[in-house]
């Protein structure tokens, strides 16, 4: 009794979907399709159908006094009215999906702009800012690692001192290096959003919901069915719906590039400094470059000396600000760095994290109430 | 172009979902259909539930006790960012500097200063000179570098500033997400409310709806009282024994200046402790006598952990205030916006959400 409640449900779902994918193109989107008007003649058929099995089962009972038989009616009356139902509901959130697009300021109704094409847009350019970004990071890396194995010193006969005027760069190199490495994670993980998004609209994933149909019109199969009835629309459906609201939540526009100095602006002074006068005034006088190797000793480390200065009144700061290391323009540079990072974080797993917990509830009703209880939030947890 | 207000949408899908109601609620009626009769009973229960809730929030966001709360906890979170901002910068800083000084490298050779020498000699003799260039050539250097005597120091401070990388990351995190959800309320309707709204006057979906009243709710109402809370915890622990430490002071947000902060004390000392130990050129000698307590140095760390030293400040100022309390913040607004999803009709699990904070 309970397999052949369904029947009429699972037909005029099944014919009503095999509509729907024939009626959409090889590759995107249910929309620029006029649904209704290719459905309304097949679900007028499936309705009355329905309607007349109804009524051949209402009078075989009554002819034929089986009390069991013409209580079938009843049932099937209520199921044909949640077939209906749930065809308005399908076919008006597709029309609603591609009339309509979610604003911070609200629900703007448009007919150039809608879902799909609101999240395309919004993927597509927090790729290309984080792929951007990415660049810029790694270019910051490359600048700081010049900057930072730049060697400078002086030679004579026999005795030489070298250092690197600012190895700090090495230091700060490391310290961007591991962001460039969340950064390019977080760009793979927005490509896998992207392609299930592409994936997700495509002919040949509509095709799991007729075969979902038909799988839940068999008893062995009847919850496999289910799970992909809630998946393609869950899917389809609700997730470019939610992912769109989440979208709303972050400012791509403000994931900036990272700004570095050049190396060679501040490395070809130094190197014609000490090239050009320092090292001929060494070389022709060897004794003064005795003499201050021996003053630079003493200057560091003796009491008094440039070491007890710069740490007592803690000023390091200003001593680094001057090879634009550091310093408040360093401080602003690292905010933005954070920043977009921080947005480029937000956009990738936080606000998906949170769809999918969304999502994940209203499928769940929502399979509920198709009759299968579905919990697909392990399959979304991957994106 | 139409644009819908979220407001309106809110209301509208209250609208919506009533009148489906109220039209199945008659056919019950008219099929005698006992099920329908009393689903549409509970359902209008649900939406009326909707309407209230709609009124009392959107009445209670525009109290000002919460828009102060609110407007404190975001100046205390923008705080906390940059006062780890302002640490680590200071960290890169000194790291800068100790390292310019680390890199420093001092080469003898002798032979050839010896060399120099004989040159001259031997181009006065008439001696071959290409001969003794090649004994320079092969000849020893003695080079010494600086590296040793600051690299304990270094390589403690590239520890911290790893480590700091993901504290930071976070607050940022924290401060995007409140900033969204804080300026929104300088709204009359905000975003995440009238859409939780909407959704919950749906029987479909009303798990989503209140999931998202349950965050609004945990977001607005509760989560600034948790930064105001751990910013009183801090203030306690690093500020009660100062004597013009009063009960107002305890939400009091400290400015800060670029070259003080939390930061600051430690690094200075840590550097000046170095170069006090770097004129003994007797690095590891002091650090075994300070793993013992029993040189001056030892001293001097043991003081810097105690309460009012300044490894403790920093550790607390960006470890704890900057790490753990805003993470304690998130564990108890999402655990308090899964008792109000329960309370609202839902069981929402966050546990994945908590996984990736």
């Amino acid at each position: 009794m309970m397999d052949f409640k369904n029947i009429f449900l699972i037909l005029l779902l099944f014919s009503f979907s095999l509509n729907l994918v024939n009626s959409t193109d090889d590759k995107v989107s249910y929309c620029n399709i006029n649904l209704m008007e290719n459905s309304i003649p097949l679900i007028s058929i499936g309705l009355l159908v329905s309607i007349l099995f109804v009524s051949i089962f209402f009078m075989y009972g009554k002819f034929m006094s089986t009390p069991e038989v013409e209580g079938v009616y009843m049932v099937e009356l209520q199921q044909i009215g949640l077939t209906m139902v749930m065809i308005i509901l399908i076919t008006g959130g597709i029309e609603i999906l591609c009339s309509v697009s979610l604003t911070s300021e609200g629900l703007l109704l448009s007919d150039s702009d809608n879902v799909y094409t609101s999240i395309q847009k919004t993927q597509l350019n927090l790729m290309k800012k984080t792929m951007d970004y990415y660049i810029s990071l790694m270019d910051g890396v490359n600048a700081y690692s010049i900057l930072g194995s730049s060697q400078a010193g002086i030679t004579g006969t026999g005795l030489s001192i070298m250092y690197s005027p600012v190895s700090g760069g090495n230091f700060i190199a490391q310290t961007l290096a591991p962001l460039g490495q969340s950064v390019l994670i977080a760009y793979f993980a927005q490509a896998f959003q992207y392609a299930l998004f592409e994936f997700s609209r495509s002919k040949i994933f509509l095709m799991l919901l007729p075969i979902g149909l038909v799988l839940r019109s068999f008893p062995i199969t009847r919850k496999f069915g289910g799970v992909l009835i809630a998946l393609v629309l869950g899917l389809s459906y609700l997730y470019p719906l939610f992912l769109n609201f989440g979208y709303l939540f972050i400012d791509i526009d403000s994931i900036e590039l990272v700004s570095y100095p050049d190396p060679f602006d501040t490395l070809t002074p130094l190197s014609i400094v000490l090239t050009t006068v320092v090292s001929p005034l060494f070389s022709a006088f060897p004794a003064i470059f005795a003499g201050v190797i021996g003053g630079f000793i003493a200057i560091i480390f003796e009491s008094g000396s440039i070491m007890d200065i710069v740490d007592g009144s803690g000023s390091q700061i200003d001593f680094l600000s001057t090879f634009t290391l550091t310093g408040e323009s360093f401080i602003n540079n690292l905010d933005k760095i954070y920043s977009s990072f921080g947005t480029i974080i937000l956009g990738t797993f936080f606000i998906p994290a949170l769809i999918i917990i969304v999502l994940g509830a209203v499928v769940r009703s929502l399979s509920a109430s198709i009759g299968t209880e579905t919990d697909i939030s392990g399959i979304l947890r991957a994106i | 172009m139409t644009l819908l207000t979220w407001d309106i949408l809110a209301l509208m899908g209250i609208t919506i979902s009533f009148l489906l109601v109220t039209v199945i609620y008659m056919l019950s009626y008219m099929f005698q259909n006992e099920f329908l009769k009393s689903w549409s009973k509970s359902e209008f229960f649900n939406v009326f539930m909707t309407l209230i809730l709609f009124g009392t929030l959107l009445s209670l966001i525009n109290l000002e006790l919460f828009k102060s709360n609110i407007d404190h906890a975001k100046g205390y979170i923008d705080y906390v960012f940059t006062n780890s901002l302002y640490t680590q910068n200071r960290i890169i800083s000194d790291v800068s500097f100790l390292s310019t000084i680390s890199s420093i490298s001092l080469m003898m050779n002798l032979n050839a200063m010896q060399g120099m020498g004989k040159t001259s000699e031997s181009a006065d003799t008439g001696q071959d000179s290409s001969a003794m260039k090649d004994d320079l050539m092969s000849s020893l250097n003695s080079q010494i570098s600086l590296s040793p005597f600051v690299s304990p120091f270094m390589t403690a401070l590239t520890s911290i500033q790893v480590y700091s990388f993901v504290p930071i990351t976070m607050i940022k995190l924290h401060q995007l997400l409140i900033d969204f959800v804080f300026n929104d309320v300088s709204r009359t309707f905000p975003l995440l409310l009238c859409a939780g709204l909407f959704l919950r006057a749906f029987k479909f979906t009303r798990n989503s709806g209140n999931t998202l009243i349950a965050l609004f709710i945990a977001l607005y109402f509760v989560m600034p009282v948790i930064y105001l809370f751990n910013q009183a915890l801090v203030n306690v622990i690093l500020y009660e024994e100062e004597e013009d430490f009063s009960l107002e002071d305890l939400n009091k947000i400290p400015d800060i200046s670029f070259s003080e902060n939390a930061g600051a004390p430690f690094v200075t000392e840590m550097v000046t402790l170095m170069a006090s130990q770097i004129q003994t050129f007797s690095v590891s000698g002091a650090w075994k006598e300070a793993m013992t307590g029993k040189s001056s140095m030892g001293e001097s760390l043991i003081e810097m952990v105690s309460p009012s030293g300044s490894i403790y400040t920093f550790v607390v100022r960006f470890f704890i205030e900057g790490f753990v309390l805003p993470y304690l913040a998130i564990i108890i607004t999402l655990g308090i916006a899964r008792e109000f999803a329960m309370s609202l009709g839902s069981n929402i699990d966050f546990s994945s959400m908590l996984r990736l904070v």
